[in-house]
């Protein structure tokens, strides 16, 4: 199930939130869980159950950690739970990479293996939505008790919560165990949060139908084309490069409005990503969750600046390329990793500033988003051939064969253009509006939202050519 | 933002004024309220024809808890019917059509209001193919069904619909480019391929585009109509001059209900939002056919034997084509085109019919161009041409055999997930790739039907040169025939046989072969050179041929530049391709190459079809 959609809208979340309200407080963790099996396994119920494998391993993995700890004497130098967390991680990372990464190995290793010795065969996997959030969460969870910075969640249904909780199952942000740990067995349900949740979810919602779901048809059909001239290369880039940011942002509020509706502060994802100066200050303000998983759970783990500044730029391109396969099972991501990695490391060469950092604030915003768009064509291509036309394209280099598809830029895109680039560099996050919420501004929302609505039920439209109603 | 990212929210935890209450109370109220009004008081859902209709009937059927498939259908089941969004999407609609011109993403909305379905404009082009090959492809598909019916003494006249797209390109905003020379090419590869072919491009020349479609409907109006039943009559040669008709034609205005607006519901307005909108008079003009006495003729007949058919789509099912073409051939006329269907569908009901009446003698079958540009046409040929059952024993083409996936006689479970059924390896057959040679699987299914596609290899160069088919294979059938379609000939290419169960199925393989069911071979008596030597016949004469003698020859390179074959009518032939027509063929050709090659060595072999 998706927010933007009418089944969710109007019968699901409706629904949701009458039995919500009417469970006594002690089993709303327990009443939100099994809303969150309903949601996640609404196209596909068996997947219920590998969430549920994977809840009911972290949670015995979690206890037996805290056991360990609990029965460790005095003098032992042995890391109580060891062996317990690394069951954890086996299983995490063995279900992700199945699922995930198993059609691509497969793939890649029978392009090596078709020039010489012939290929593997082999069923494709379908991937389970969301499983890349809920294994990162369940892992910071192991890791979290391990470590010692979270307490072993008490009861059971809290853990079932925690890791189906469907506001943010499907696309983020990534909430770690020690984040929330607190609010999962209490937490307070106020009319001025469910305000501030409504608000969130009303901006959302309108920045991903209003903005990104049409920018994405010209994105959609741009690198899909067969060749573009450069004015059109860069309109599809440039509408991926919103879509992208509205849709993913716009989801994220949405789904920090409805914790919030549900009394839980989740964490901020984006904060203005578009005004970074250079790749280090985009990667502070773009995906924040996920920047701050790859942190403390990948980069750090494995040396970080601790080891001299040679170390510090290989663990920071490791973490950047296993950054960018985490988004998808394919080469364009691990490119896009790389090309973000190797600009991090040049401007952590650069004494941490930007390559252009003599330059006026404005000139390094745009130079370092015209970095960030030459990224997305990576992100987005759906392979390294097409993601090189398109920069090519950009750059002036233009193919054309036998039919080329026009880009079909129409009023309502202009308009999303303009809107897109107002909002992204003239206005306050969506955070920023909930946290300071006023009256005027919770009003401006409200026909914003109705318009979104609206045009919901109007793409909604299901079209037949034939029919007698 | 705090130390752990999580949100911040300033004040003192409580909500002040009226505004969160009311914000809350509109948020809760309007999902609520939508809720219940689109399940408590739905919308009747509508009721589909044709394809679209079979096409619901199978997903209903094959809607399953597992795989998504049964919760995609309540969703959609619960937007069709969304009484809320029948409020506020004529409004919405309305709005965003006539201010910002814009119609959703599957139309194009085109100058002073005419609207396009997009998929008709602007070409999905997966393998980007050029629109040579995509004409190509048409015609061979097309040239595949003369050789079937010619082969049961049938003549065809095919009718292109051209898009409308193309008719009235002026009418579409600036920058669009419906590529109209996909329907110029299939016109030109149709005739280079002999079959009899109305050109609607030219007819419709003089012609103001406004008046032969309707500005919001996918159809061509009852003017156009008139143009093409006029030249179909006139390209089968039977059209009677005007006097000594026992028909005559009368414009009369036709009501809003008959008149097409089918896009303005594919923008999302209901029948109530779209009588808002001023109805356009060219949409309003329809030409009946009356009698001596001035009454309006009965429809044409829709069932029973004639000597002319009509077979297509709703082009010539609504719209009085036949009772126009029965005019213009002052005889009667069957139409079997049905609305939502394709064309080989109807030809295909034709077909099952005529085994207790006959065949016509002249099939006229409509084709719109946008199903060749989109590959609608194929997955329905496979069938129409295996359905039909026309298959008998002849001698086998190829004794290649075919690698097989499954082993032959055993039972194998089939899921929805596509498998290799068997491979055909390179340089195995050698065909002119215009559906003369099948593909021929024996075996049973039981369960849910099989889908079955024949498939050129992963590989993209292939991709483009040729059709993948698709047909279905129902328990209790035990054979099905899958032709080859190309559109150049297929010089020993690789070939995969895909097979994928609807739902669950039991598939016994018994064996996979090639036939070439009308294939037969004759020598062609090559006469010595006359004059200049540069003229040289060629003479075959087929064996009890059931029709006019067919002949398909095939004429090898190399040829220099600009080389002209030409047969005997002067009808103009491409260098290297196959060509049908009479026995007697005349090779006018350049004394360079008889030079080079010697006459005797450029005509390999001949096809006669029987």
């Amino acid at each position: 199930m998706v927010f933007a959609s009418a089944v969710f809208l109007y019968l699901f979340l409706p629904l949701f939130l009458t039995a919500y309200y009417l469970t006594p407080k002690g089993g709303r963790a327990f009443t939100l869980a099994l809303a969150s099996y309903v949601f996640y396994g609404w196209w596909r119920p068996d997947f219920v159950l590998l969430m549920l494998v994977s809840t009911v391993v972290d949670y015995a993995c979690g206890r037996s950690i805290a056991r360990e700890r609990s029965a460790r004497k005095e003098g032992d130098d042995t890391r109580p739970g060891k062996r317990w967390v690394v069951l954890s991680l086996v299983c995490n990372l063995g279900l992700l990479g199945y699922f995930k990464y198993a059609n691509f190995g497969i793939e890649t290793l029978n392009a090596v293996l078709g020039q010489s010795a012939g290929t593997l065969s082999w069923t494709e996997v379908v991937l389970p939505v969301g499983i890349s959030f809920y294994t990162f969460q369940t892992i910071s969870y192991t890791v979290d008790v391990y470590r010692g910075a979270a307490e072993p969640v008490k009861r059971f249904r809290d853990f079932m919560c925690y890791v189906a909780m469907f506001p943010q199952l499907v696309a983020g942000p990534i909430v770690r165990y020690n984040t929330i740990a607190d609010q999962l067995s209490s937490r307070t349900h106020t009319l001025d949060k469910f305000y501030r949740g409504v608000i969130a979810f009303q901006i959302g919602l309108a920045k991903k139908v209003l903005v990104a779901d049409l920018l994405g048809q010209v994105a959609d059909r741009a690198f899909a084309a067969p060749a573009l001239d450069t004015g059109d290369a860069w309109l599809g880039s440039l509408a991926y490069t919103f879509q992208i940011y509205f849709d993913f942002s716009g989801y994220s509020d949405m789904a920090i409005g409805l914790g919030l509706m549900m009394g839980f502060r989740f964490p901020i994802n984006f904060d203005r990503p578009y005004v970074s100066a250079s790749i280090t200050e985009f990667w502070r303000r773009w995906h924040i969750s996920l920047s701050r998983f790859l942190r403390d759970y990948l980069y750090i783990p494995l040396g970080g600046n601790r080891h001299g500044e040679f170390r510090t730029y290989v663990h920071l391109g490791v973490t950047m390329l296993l950054g960018g396969l985490w988004h998808g099972a394919a080469w364009t991501f691990v490119a896009w990793g790389a090309y973000q990695g190797f600009f991090l490391i040049m401007e952590r060469l650069a004494g941490k500033r930007s390559l252009y950092a003599s330059f006026p604030r404005a000139v390094r915003i745009l130079l370092t988003f015209v970095l960030v768009v030459f990224g997305w064509v990576l992100f987005r291509a759906p392979d390294l051939g097409s993601a090189l036309d398109m920069a090519s394209a950009m750059i002036g280099i233009v193919q054309r064969p036998t039919l080329v598809t026009p880009l079909d830029v129409r009023t309502i895109h202009l308009v999303a253009f303009a809107v897109a680039a107002l909002l992204v560099w003239t206005q306050p996050t969506t955070q920023t509006i909930v946290a300071r919420l006023k009256a005027h501004r919770a009003w401006i929302v409200q026909p914003l939202f109705l318009l979104a609505i609206v045009h919901l039920h109007f793409t909604d439209h299901v079209p037949f050519l034939y029919f007698q109603f | 933002m705090t130390k752990e990212g999580l949100i911040e929210l300033e004040g003192d935890g409580r909500a002040h004024g009226v505004t969160p209450r009311l914000v809350c109370a509109l948020f809760l109220g309007l999902i609520a309220a939508t809720g219940l009004i689109d399940t408590f008081a739905s919308r009747p859902p509508p009721r589909l024809l044709g394809r679209e209709a079979a096409n619901d009937r199978r997903r209903r059927e094959e809607a399953r808890l597992f795989d998504g498939s049964l919760a995609r259908l309540f969703e959609d089941d619960t937007k069709v019917r969304s009484r809320v969004r029948g409020w506020v999407s004529d409004p919405w609609s309305l709005f965003l059509y006539r201010a910002l011109a814009e119609g959703g993403d599957k139309l194009v909305v085109g100058k002073d209001g005419w609207l396009f379905l997009r998929e008709r404009v602007v070409l999905d082009n997966p393998g980007h193919r050029s629109a040579e090959t995509i004409a190509e492809q048409g015609a061979a598909l097309l040239s595949t069904v003369e050789r079937w019916l010619a082969n049961h003494g049938v003549r065809l006249v095919v009718v292109p619909v051209p898009r409308k797209s193309v008719v009235c390109r002026k009418l579409l905003p600036r920058g669009v480019d419906p590529a109209p020379e996909i329907d110029e090419q299939l016109l030109q590869a149709l005739r280079e391929r002999g079959v009899t072919t109305v050109d609607l491009l030219a007819a419709f020349a003089d012609e103001r585009s406004e008046e032969l479609f309707f500005r919001r409907g996918t159809h061509w109006t009852e003017r156009a109509v008139a143009i093409a039943a006029r030249e179909a009559a006139r390209a089968a040669g039977i059209l009677v001059p005007e006097a000594e008709r026992s028909t005559r034609l009368r414009a009369v205005p036709i009501p809003p209900a008959r008149q097409d607006t089918v896009l303005l519901n594919y923008m999302g307005l209901s029948r109530e939002g779209a009588a808002l909108l001023p109805v356009r008079v060219e949409d309003s003009r329809g030409i009946d056919v009356i009698d001596r006495d001035g009454n309006s003729v009965e429809p044409a007949a829709r069932e029973g034997r004639r000597r002319i058919a009509v077979v297509g789509t709703s082009f010539t099912a609504t719209f009085g084509f036949g009772e126009l073409v029965a005019h213009f051939a002052d005889e009667d006329v069957r139409v079997e085109a049905r609305p939502g269907t394709f064309a080989m569908t109807s030809l295909a009901r034709l077909f099952e019919e005529a085994r207790d009446v006959g065949l016509p003698e002249l099939v006229i079958l409509e084709v719109p161009n946008s199903a060749v540009v989109h590959h609608r046409p194929l997955p329905r040929l496979a069938q129409v041409l295996s359905d039909i059952g026309l298959a008998s024993s002849v001698p086998v083409l190829s004794t290649a055999a075919f690698h097989l996936a499954f082993d032959p006689g055993t039972a194998t479970p089939l899921d929805t997930k596509r498998r290799m059924l068997a491979r055909l390896p390179e340089g195995a057959a050698f065909h002119s790739g215009d559906g003369i040679v099948f593909v021929r699987l024996t075996g049973s299914v039981v369960g849910a039907p099989l889908e079955v596609e024949l498939a050129p290899v992963e590989d993209a160069r292939l991709t483009r040169a040729s059709y993948a088919q698709v047909a279905t294979w129902e328990a209790g059938r035990t054979e099905l025939l899958l032709p080859i379609v190309a559109p150049a000939r297929l010089d020993g290419s690789r070939l995969v046989v895909l097979v994928r169960s609807r739902a669950s199925s039991e598939f016994t393989l018994d064996a996979v072969e090639l036939r070439a069911p009308f294939a037969a071979k004759l020598p062609l008596e090559l006469a010595p050179p006359r004059g200049d030597a540069r003229l040289v016949q060629a003479l075959a004469v087929p064996e009890e041929p059931r029709s006019a003698a067919l002949i398909e020859l095939e004429i090898q390179g190399p040829f220099p530049d600009g080389l002209l074959i030409r047969l005997a009518d002067d009808t103009v032939l491409v260098p290297g391709r196959t060509v049908k027509r009479d026995s007697v063929l005349v090779l006018p050709l350049r004394p360079l190459l008889l030079e080079s090659n010697g006459a005797t060595t450029l005509v390999r072999d001949a096809f006669a079809l029987r």
